[in-house]
This record gives C-alpha cells, structure tokens and sequence, in this order.
C-alpha cells in the first residue's frame, strides 16, 4: 500500500502533474514529508496540499474490520499449528499461531532444532494426522538440517505412517532446504518467496538460526549497534506472515551478559538485585537485543536448571507465564509434565543455562 | 452622495468643487489635492464593509509629481463614505488642512475625536494594518498621548476592521474558554477504566478524554493486554460507567489476537454482571448490549504494514472519526514498530513524529476521545550506564499528555506515571489474568482455552 502510485488516486489532474513533475510519484514519497516541506517543495497553497494529503491518505489507508469479521475468519482457518504437545498447545490456545512471528531462545544444544524438524515434520503431514498438508521452506543458516534425524522422528512419533516406504519419500520431498551464505542472499530468497508461497502451499517457515545470519555481517555484537543489518528483513518476515496467513518460527541464539546491566530506568535509580545471586553465574540473555524482542510475537525460551530442561512460555499475548519440562528423546520433544509450573514474575524471561550437562542426553 | 454633503470643512469643500467634483461619480472619482507640505493624512469612518486600504479594485493607488493619492468611490448609497487621502511627506504637516478633513458624520457611531488627529499628523502610521498590530503603549509613546486614547484609538481601529466579529463568550479571544468552564467540563467527563482498580485510582479513574496518553514497557510486560483491556472496557454501557463508546485499533505489529479479544471481553461482562445485581431495571434494559459478539463488532481494527501506512491511517482517521461519532478511544500499537525499521535519517523522522503527535492531539480535541499510544523501549547511555528509556527519541517524549511506564518491581507487575501535568508520579501493580487486566488482590483463574 505504500507503494501505491499517485497517478492512480483520482487526484485531479493538474495537482498529479505537479507531483510527478517533482518526483513524488508513490504515496510513500508524498507522506513522508511534513505538508510544509511539501508545500515549499511543489509551490502550491498550504490548504491545495492539505486536500491532497487527505485524499492520498484515504487512498493509502488499509481498509477496517471489526474485532468480530477478524475472529471468525480465524475460525474458519483453523489459525494455529498443533505441536502435539498437549501441555504447550493448551497454552498457547491450539499451538503455533498462524500470521505471527513465533521465537525460540535458547542456549546451543538444548532442543531447538530438534523442535524445528518436528514441527517441519508436523506440517508436512497429511490432515487426518493432525498435519497441515504442505510444503515447508526451511531455511538452515548453521547447516544443521539432518534429514536422517527427522526420519528418526518420524517414526518414532507416527510409526505407522513412516513404516510405508512411499510416504516417508513423500513427506520428507515436501520439505524444501536452502542454506543461504549472507544476509543479502537471505533476503532475495524472501522476496522471490513472497510471490510463490500461496502457488507451491507452503504452511510453514523456519528460519533456523537467525542470529547466525547477523553474527555473520556483524562481529561487534548487536546489542550495541543502533541500526542493526536485519531491520529490512523483520519486517518483511512479518509481512509474508500476515500476508500468507502462515506460521513462521524462528530460533535464536544466546548471548552472555555482563551482571551489573541489568536494565532500569532512570525513575528506578540503581538496585543491585540481591535476590538472584545465582544469577550472576550464568547470565544469558537472548542475542539481537531489545528491539527484536518486541518485535516477535510469541517467545518460548528453552533452559536447562536444576537438572531439568524447560520450555517456558515468555511472551505471548494468548497465554499466562507456564513453563513444562521436556526431554529430548528418539521420538523428538516429550513434556513431562502437561499442566506446566506457574512460574511468576520476571523470572519467565530469564534464561538458564546450568544445572545439567547439555550435550549429552 | 454629494461632496456638498459630506462632512468636510468648508474649505476642502470648495476646492473639490472648484475642481469639478460633485461628488456623483461612479467608482474611481479622484479626488486629489496636491499640496506638497502635508504629512500623512488619515481618517477612519464607518463604512458597512470595511475597506482593506490598497487591496481593492475600486481603490486607485497613483503618484503624481511627489504626491501619493488615493481615490475611491463615493457612491456607496445610504452609508457614510470613507474617505481617506494620502500624501506623501514632503516637509511638515500644515495641521490645519488636516484637521479640516476629520470629523466625524454626525449620526457616526465612532467619534475619532482628537487623538485621532494626531496619529493621522503622525508620518508613520498610514494604513489599517500598521495600526493594528501595534501596542498601545508603543502607541502612546510615539504620539505623546495618554494610554486610555491610545487604547480607545486601536479599539476603534479593531472595530472597524473586524467587520462580524464572531459572538465572543466570556473568553476575550474567540475560541477560547474560562478556566472555570473547563472545570466543570472536566469533571462531567467519564474516564475509561483500566481494569484494575489501584490503576483507576493513580490514573484519577481512568484515562482521561481528550489526552494522549502514550504507555511503553519492555516486551512481555502487558502493553497489548492494557491495549485489548481499554478497546473493551470503552464499550461498557454508560448505565453501568463506562463510556458507552466505540474503539479504533490501529495495529503495526500483528499482536492483536481476536481470540484474547473474546477472553477479555468475556472476563469484563462476567465482571459487570457480578457487580451489578441482576433484577435492577438498568441490568434488563441493556441486557442485549452486552453480549460478546457486540463488543468485538465495535472494535475497528486497521492493519499497518508500513510507516505510510501509519500516516494515511492518521490523516484519514479524521474522516473516519466524523462519520463514527461514537468512537471513544484511539489505540495505536505500537506507535514506535515501523518508524525504528525503516527510517534512515533521523531528523526527517522527528519531524514526521511530530507531524503525527499533533495530528492525534488536533483529533482527540475534537471528537472528545482518548488516544492511547503504546511504545516500546530502548536503551540510552546516560550517567555511565545503559538505561532503559521508551524510544523514539526526546523530542516525542513532548508529544503526549501522559506518559506511563510498566514495568517489573521484583515478582510484580507495576505502572508508573512518569510524567502528566495533572496527576502526581506514582506506581500501582497490577496483574494480567485470563480476563485481562486486574487487581494484584483479586482472585484469578489461569487463561484456558475457549
């Protein structure tokens, strides 16, 4: 909508000329500017831009809805992508949530890739499994796609699908792989994915990692740099979402986090927190700083403490504050526990990394 | 009407018939009396539409060997003539023949009197527009006279140049109100309750009508809830004190979820019905109204896709706003999500920002509704140390009427109003339940699905 050209908004003709002989020709170039600066730069009165801008802007605006036309429309989709866990699916009211950015956190080697193939697998499946009947585009930046793994999976989970030779073939050529080598290249890949997604039915992305995509560009770390290299690329990731209307999962990495930043604001003066001294041994904290964590929509963090790995429920608009314990086994992902433990305060987005040996099972 | 008519002094009368004027001409009469040692001449009548001097198509302005004249039409029937000559100032003023030519028509309802005499001796002032925007003690100071005529002068002067002035209330300035007035306005105003009752009562019931009240918070702390909490708490039926209104929900992050919609609107009838007992004539008369269904219909839900996006939306809300005069609160969230992707020159970005804040206060003023923006955080390097500080910048932290901050207090929950001319700073927890946003001490049922 952005790009919507000026010619065609029924302007009168005359006032179009002007725009265009001065090179303002999509809404984005006539919006941008503040009406005075328009009104210096196309020589015309203040009250001739700001009929103009009015006109424009109801071109450009988005048409409405009503929060009720929104929630039957979910309805009628299905909305959400079960995970087959009951005790993560009950909590986030049916599953992975479609037309949203769904993030996993957590430390290397705690179970976020394992989670990824199983929901590559979940949605590659035929519908009267619980599938979604799709492609899946997965895009594998640390070169940790093992399809043997994910075979594994497979039958360990649905031993009676897999056990039929042809529709191991079929479920595991549904799933498409690419591995991208820079940011830009990255990039291009959505944009041509833009267009084919709703033609090929792919219901699923997964970005698997996204933090190794910036870590490649920019060695300084992105908690310090203001303009971080991924800006084009979260918007546009949100777009294809929306636009799709699919689920999108992306992982993210860790990053460790010197002790005395905890953040504050000023009116809270400097507190030293006491009450977590643990914490201080293992500082983590998610990598891409504080801008993109308000820019995902669904945030599960995976940890491991006091001999147990947990996912927890950090941010989501649907559920309350659960985390579960899970293991990692043959089968992929197993809670051991379907209700979840309330865990309160602040506590939910801290990320733990201790307690038990990650590499080993 | 005839120059044997009008009020001047015999003398002038003379010349000008002397001169063949007699006073029935036609637009354009010139009336021209070249003496070269005069000052500025100047005299005010009441014409029933004022002339602007210089400005119109019937006014001549022409020189002529050193002079400057004027001329202008006589034949304006049944009112009295204004007419006004100008010379250029050669050498001193000869106040006699000045002084000939002021005075006022006897049934004028404006009597110049003498002062006015000596601004029209007074080489500086020679139209309207240099009068009017002078104060009157410069006034009196240049032309030796006392403050009270300097006063009566510029009132005569405002008068006659202010054909209808519109109907001036008890506020001097039209379009304003007294500060009295405002109070009992003020007070007749229903506020927009949060929820939560220690938020209610640190925010003076609620959020207030005609403000812009901007909330920030990190991710997670509850923004979208308070957000989805006042779309539905909006729409509660007056009888019940709420604001009986309608909601706009501009979202740029896709974090409107229309099911916790149904939860909190579920959660906020649940909660009315409880506090109201049910055989009340109120509770039967509105029964129908308060039905989920409804109050998901009356939330107007706009998706963002781009800063322009943004700005079309805000320009075109106007529109929107005029034809869905029952829309009582604005909310746009967040305000910050596309303006931190994509903008590469920061100055152009404030400006835009600022462009925006006025736009929404101009629109909260005028449709008597709350906006509420919710931002998102940063953080700033200051005294030595990174804080965190809602983004977007300094110069946007002017842009709103209140500014409150959510944010963790050890295991809690907390708002704080960190800055609003009216309330004084102070925090309240609250907590985030499966019907939305509630007291830290009610009794809360963990979210289930629907």
């Amino acid at each position: 909508m952005a790009n919507k050209l000026i010619s065609q908004m029924g302007l009168p003709p005359s006032l179009s000329h002007i725009f265009s002989a001065r090179n303002i020709l999509t809404a984005k170039d006539a919006l941008s500017l503040p009406e005075v600066d328009l009104m210096a730069l196309l020589d015309i009165e203040i009250d001739l831009v700001r009929s103009a801008v009015a006109h424009i802007s109801e071109a450009t605006c988005p048409p409405f809805q009503t929060g009720l036309a929104l929630l039957e429309e979910k309805m009628k989709s299905g909305g959400h992508l079960s995970t087959l866990l009951p005790g993560l699916d009950n909590a986030l009211c049916g599953g992975i949530p479609f037309g949203a950015l769904t993030e996993l956190v957590g430390p290397s080697g705690i179970g976020k890739t394992q989670f990824c193939l199983k929901l590559a697998l979940l949605a590659a499946l035929p519908e009267c499994y619980g599938g979604l009947n799709g492609r899946v585009i997965y895009i594998d930046t640390e070169s940790k796609f093992s399809s043997r793994r994910m075979i594994e999976i497979g039958e360990g989970s649905f031993p009676q699908i897999f056990r039929l030779q042809g529709l191991a073939q079929k479920m595991a050529g549904r799933i498409i792989v690419t591995r991208p080598t820079s940011i830009s290249e990255f990039n291009d890949s959505l944009q041509q994915m833009k267009l084919t997604l709703l033609q090929n039915e792919v219901k699923l992305l997964i970005v698997d990692s996204i933090a190794a995509l910036v870590s490649w560009d920019n060695e300084k770390g992105t908690i310090l740099s203001r303009q971080s290299p991924l800006r084009g690329s979260l918007s546009f990731l949100k777009s294809i979402a929306e636009f799709s209307q699919i689920p999108v999962v992306l992982t993210n990495q860790v990053r460790s986090h010197s002790s005395d930043d905890t953040f504050h604001y000023i009116f809270q003066g400097h507190r030293k927190d006491t009450s977590n001294s643990e914490r201080s041994e293992s500082h983590l904290t998610a990598a891409l700083g504080i801008q993109w964590a308000h820019a995902v929509t669904i945030r599960l963090i995976f940890e491991a403490h006091s001999g147990h790995r947990f996912i927890k429920v950090a941010k989501s608009p649907i559920s309350p504050p659960v985390a579960f314990p899970f293991v990692v086994e043959s089968s992929g992902i197993t809670l051991l526990n379907q209700e979840g433990i309330s865990v309160a305060g602040s506590e939910i987005n801290a990320i733990r990394c201790q307690g038990c040996n990650v590499l080993t099972q | 009407m005839e120059i044997s008519n009008l009020p001047i002094s015999p003398s002038i009368r003379s010349k000008l018939l002397a001169k063949g004027y007699s006073g029935e001409a036609s637009t354009g009469a010139e009336i021209s009396i070249p003496i070269l040692s005069v000052a500025f001449l100047f005299s005010l009548w009441l014409c029933r539409n004022p002339l602007s001097i210089g400005k119109e198509e019937n006014v001549q302005w022409f020189t002529k060997s050193q002079s400057c004249f004027l001329s202008i039409p006589f034949n304006r029937s049944g009112t009295k003539v204004l007419l006004t000559f100008r010379y250029l100032a050669t050498s001193e003023a000869p106040s006699y023949l000045l002084s000939s030519l002021i005075g006022p028509p006897s049934n004028s309802k404006f009597d110049l009197g003498l002062p006015c005499r000596q601004i029209l001796a007074s080489p500086l002032y020679t139209d309207l527009s240099s009068l009017s925007s002078i104060s009157p003690s410069l006034l009196a100071q240049e032309l030796s006279i006392k403050l009270e005529e300097a006063m009566e002068i510029l009132r005569v002067v405002s008068d006659t140049t202010e054909c209808k002035s519109s109907h001036i209330p008890n506020g001097i300035i039209p379009g304003a109100v007294t500060a009295w007035d405002m109070l009992s306005e003020e007070q007749m105003q229903r506020h927009i309750s949060t929820g939560c009752e220690d938020l209610d009562a640190i925010l003076g019931g609620g959020i207030h009508c005609k403000e812009v009240t901007e909330v920030g918070g990190v991710p997670g702390i509850g923004k979208t809830q308070l957000g989805i909490q006042l779309a539905v708490n909006v729409q509660i039926p007056v009888e019940y004190g709420g604001l009986g209104g309608k909601a706009v929900y501009i979202d740029t992050e896709g974090s409107f979820m229309a099911e916790r919609a149904y939860q909190i609107a579920e959660g906020c009838i649940c909660d009315i019905l409880d506090k109201f007992p049910s055989n009340s004539r109120e509770f039967l008369s509105c029964k129908e109204r308060l039905q989920v269904n409804n109050f998901l219909a009356g939330i107007f839900y706009f998706r963002i896709c781009s800063y322009t996006e943004q700005i079309a939306a805000t320009n075109y809300l106007e529109n929107f706003l005029t034809e869905h005069r029952d829309v009582k609160l604005v909310i746009i969230d967040s305000v910050t999500f596309h303006f931190r992707q994509d903008f590469d020159d920061l100055a152009q970005r404030t400006r835009v920002l600022g462009g925006l804040s006025l736009k929404l206060m101009k629109l909260s003023k005028m449709f008597n509704l709350a906006v509420v923006l919710l931002n998102q955080v940063t953080t700033k390097f200051t005294d030595g140390s990174f804080q965190l500080t809602l983004a977007l910048g300094d110069s946007w932290s002017h842009s709103c009427t209140n500014r409150i901050i959510l944010h963790w207090n050890g295991n809690e929950r907390c708002a704080y109003i960190e800055k609003s001319p009216s309330l004084p700073s102070a925090s309240a927890p609250y907590l985030v339940t499966g019907k939305g946003i509630r007291d830290i001490n009610s009794n809360f049922k963990r979210a289930r699905t629907m």
